[in-house]
């Protein structure tokens, strides 16, 4: 038995395939109580619409960069186990982190886990999920105080600062990003731009044709992306 | 009685319902990460010693229970009660926030509002959706798609996933919103952080990866920052002058 015989094992697709199923359902019914709390807030059918069709197609990207990730990482862990950690919290830096870690710690290549002993794999499998665990935990724990907190500062009686407060965490975050984004190399910067030109030019079509408002997202992320091959070959 | 109003303003029963599940939700989606692997050893007896994964745990809890914490600390407050399935389907800057961003956009709402709350969820729960099946037709489609995804253009592009997003929802940031009202001068609150990323940045030290902590650092600036200017009148909340001639659009 190696490391390939529990990656590859049925077991281990039922059980990835049950915890994907429940999640779904989860992600189901949380949007059917959402939607109905959005309808009784006074918000149209239309609006909801718009929303969905405008996240489908912002998600589509990301998602087949999440993808590209699960076949780079499927090389050295197997399909199954991939699988289930870019579907549930992981990201392709954090796993192939976590993986060459462990496997550093064993004397063992990250090519070399699936033909190794099983306990390889198996450390393999226990340690990155030890390690992304903290972040879901503190969720559960402070989730609800601390978002509601932020809320209350908006709508309660802080009046005037609570309105400015709560919308400093999304400045904060622009606040570290960008700079990063504009002076970390020229294709980032560039690319950056282009999404912004796009957005622009998304923004005044849809001026005239509304329905493009809802995809503006989803424009921009596609010309921005395929822009950065250019910008990355010339600079 | 401020303590009553405070219960009705944050005990709606949507949001009373969200969080009270979601935690749920969370604690039982824990404990079913934790035990696929140990099902995994049980069944196949083979249970890795303690000294096999100390390093390995070490090394990746050192560096990553503070990114957890950065990335609870600031990120919580832009997901409202969606951050439960945010945080369980992971890809929180590259997918998750972005889309619930433009969703609340779309929707015309206020982030921290109940409106742009439950707009979040939806979006999330879209999102979360979307990429699991994407993954799911991967799994399936594995051998053809493996050699079409690792093209070099394909590949080259997904590096530049993060910047191709903030671009679009940088020129979202800088207007007003669709809120009754807005934050005057709202931009002049970044500079310091901002310059102060800046610096660390061209000097090697601050990177994408490192994003959740440099944020959790740089809010308590943010906030002091916003007080002076606040304190000062350079900072100010005023009438949304594009959400009033709505009101008045709906009205006629």
């Amino acid at each position: 038995m190696t490391g390939a015989t529990l990656a590859s094992s049925p077991l281990l697709f039922i059980l990835v395939g049950a915890g994907l199923l429940a999640i779904i359902v989860f992600a189901l019914y949380s949007f059917k109580k959402a939607k109905k709390r959005c309808l009784e807030l006074g918000m149209s059918e239309e609006t909801i619409s718009a929303v969905v069709k405008s996240t489908i197609s912002a998600a589509i990207i990301p998602s087949l960069a999440i993808l590209l990730g699960f076949v780079i990482l499927s090389v050295s862990l197997g399909v199954a186990w991939p699988w289930w950690r870019l579907s549930v919290i992981g990201s392709l830096a954090y796993e192939t982190m976590a993986a060459q870690y462990t496997a550093d710690g064993l004397g063992v290549a990250l090519s070399e886990i699936l033909s190794s002993d099983p306990t390889v794999f198996a450390s393999v499998m226990i340690v990155m999920t030890i390690g992304i665990i903290a972040g879901p935990l503190m969720i559960a724990v402070v989730g609800e105080k601390y978002s509601t907190g932020v809320m209350n500062a908006k709508s309660g009686e802080k009046g005037e600062w609570g309105t400015i407060f709560s919308g400093l965490f999304y400045l904060a975050m622009f606040a570290v990003y960008i700079p990063i984004m504009v002076f970390t190399d020229l294709p980032t910067t560039l690319t950056l731009v282009t999404s912004m030109v796009v957005t622009v030019i998304v923004g005044m079509l849809s001026k005239k044709l509304p329905i493009l408002a809802e995809f503006t997202m989803a424009a921009s992320l596609i010309v921005g992306m395929a822009s950065s091959v250019l910008w990355a070959s010339l600079f | 009685m401020k303590k009553e109003n405070k219960q009705v303003l944050t005990m709606d029963p949507f949001t009373k319902w969200a969080h009270k599940y979601g935690r749920l939700f969370m604690l039982l989606f824990c404990v079913y990460i934790l035990a696929v692997p140990m099902i995994m050893c049980a069944v196949y007896g083979v249970w890795p010693t303690f000294t096999q994964m100390l390093p390995g745990a070490i090394a990746i809890l050192s560096i990553n229970i503070p990114v957890c914490i950065a990335e609870v600390g600031s990120y919580t407050p832009i997901l409202g009660s969606s951050c439960y399935l945010t945080f369980a389907t992971g890809n929180l800057m590259n997918l998750k926030i972005p889309c619930a961003i433009n969703a609340q956009k779309v929707a015309k709402v206020e982030q921290n509002t109940t409106e742009g709350d439950a707009i979040a969820l939806i979006s999330t729960c879209v999102s979360s959706i979307v990429t699991l099946v994407i993954l799911f037709v991967g799994v399936m489609l594995f051998a053809p798609l493996s050699g079409v995804l690792q093209n070099k253009y394909i590949s080259t592009a997904s590096n530049y996933l993060l910047p191709a997003l903030f671009g679009c929802m940088t020129l979202g940031m800088m207007g007003r919103g669709n809120g009754k009202t807005y934050v005057k001068n709202k931009l002049l609150i970044m500079v310091v952080p901002a310059l102060l990323i800046s610096i660390l940045t061209i000097m090697g030290i601050a990177s994408t990866g490192f994003a959740g902590i440099l944020i959790l650092l740089m809010i308590p600036v943010t906030i002091l920052c916003a007080r002076i200017l606040w304190k000062l009148g350079i900072v100010k909340v005023l009438p949304n002058p594009s959400a009033v001639s709505a009101d008045k659009a709906e009205e006629k």
